[in-house]
């Protein structure tokens, strides 16, 4: 009876783990983007505080990425571990080894260079049939908007990203202009709204737990 | 008193100190890369058995960086050194495919010990320089670097008698290390 109790309150005090994976090309701001969701989750929680300050020189810092940078943060009292992988042509093989574990998948774009959105699109249509990925909410982030010359929203709708009617519409999908360099703040949409509405996405689906 | 004062100019600095271990199978270069971190020039090294320490200072973090003898022989003792460590640079010889399945191995079950299942791993794929040295695309297959999924990991190509290499993985430690404490 006890051990009944003591399992129900487990199950339910227990929280939720999950798997992002944070894919794109190499530049488009997948560290950075990284570096700020850690920042911004880490006000409302930890006892760890950097400043605004703080976190643009680290933002200045970063290089481009060869292997696997982890965030963990605590959103919507779940646990969420996102995977940063290098986005270069050629570490792109490891990607699929982490297919599998993953809960949901966070898309990032180079708002700022047109010339890439054709490789862009390809890649990301590529990620959209694997298999292991069917059925993952998909969080899409436009990044760079702050640079000079970023290609607005409708643009990247039309250029780098798959039409409607195609694999990419057939699950939750959510797509947010943002900018790893600019204080989630405002009455603009966030990296952090995006967050969010990934963890939201996450709860409603139930049937997860197959998953490691 | 003095400790007191230091502790608190480095508070306000940004000071802070890592312990990192610098392991590999013997004759990666373990020794050469510490020195090149330390003294920025190359030292004729001979097999180190026991270790050597030294702290170097980078963009405000202070690394204590231990290197230790890789020979088979000694490397069980690899373990006493474990605790408390923040994040270790595994050294592979590039030029040495014959030993890469033991590089592995002994890479994979230091992976497995408890006491290091927070630190970070920085792998130099030394030895750049030298003809036939495999990329570090290739090492990180060969390693199986792609099946860690709960530590952060990074690889980079490095030749430490030319100097290559090695402010990376420092630029990439520091930025992964501050942003887990």
């Amino acid at each position: 009876m006890f051990s009944l109790i003591s399992g129900l309150c487990q199950s339910y005090l227990e929280k939720k783990q999950y798997h992002l994976l944070l894919l794109g090309l190499d530049g488009s701001g997948k560290t950075s983007l990284l570096e700020r969701i850690r920042f911004e989750a880490s006000k409302t929680s930890s006892s760890e505080k950097r400043t605004e300050q703080e976190l643009q020189l680290s933002l200045q810092k970063i290089s481009s990425t060869v292997g696997l940078n982890i965030g963990r943060i605590t959103l919507k009292s779940a646990n969420v571990m996102i995977w940063d992988l290098g986005g270069q042509e050629a570490l792109r093989g490891i990607w699929d080894k982490y297919y599998s574990d993953a809960h949901g998948l966070v898309w990032v774009v180079d708002a700022s260079d047109p010339s890439r959105f054709e490789e862009a699109l390809q890649t990301l249509e590529g990620l959209l049939e694997e298999p292991e990925l069917q059925d993952v909410p998909l969080l899409i982030f436009v990044n760079k908007q702050d640079k000079q010359g970023a290609v607005k929203l409708d643009e990247i709708r039309q250029k780098a990203l798959p039409q409607s009617g195609t694999l990419m519409h057939q699950r939750q999908l959510r797509i947010i202009s943002v900018s790893a360099f600019q204080a989630c703040s405002g009455s603009e949409e966030t990296v952090m709204d995006g967050m969010n509405w990934m963890i939201d996405s996450l709860n409603k689906q139930p049937n997860f737990e197959h998953r490691r | 008193m003095g400790i007191f004062l230091s502790k608190i100019f480095g508070r306000i600095l940004g000071n802070k100190e890592v312990r990192i271990l610098i392991l590999g199978l013997d004759n990666a270069g373990k020794t050469t890369i510490l020195y090149r971190l330390h003294q920025g020039e190359v030292v004729t090294t001979i097999p180190t058995i026991g270790f050597n320490v030294e702290t170097v200072t980078y963009k405000n973090i202070k690394f204590q960086v231990w290197d230790l003898g890789g020979q088979s022989s000694i490397r069980p003792y690899w373990r006493c050194y474990y605790p408390n460590t923040n994040a270790i640079i595994y050294v592979v010889d590039s030029a040495d495919q014959e030993r890469i399945n033991i590089c592995k191995d002994e890479l994979l079950a230091m992976l497995d010990e408890d006491e290091l299942k927070d630190a970070a791993l920085c792998v130099f794929a030394n030895k750049q320089d030298l003809p036939g040295a495999m990329s570090a695309a290739q090492i990180s297959e060969a390693l199986g670097l792609a099946g860690i999924k709960n530590r952060e990991w990074s690889i980079f190509q490095t030749s430490a008698t030319k100097g290559e290499g090695l402010t990376e993985g420092l630029d990439w430690l520091s930025l992964t290390l501050a942003g887990k404490k």
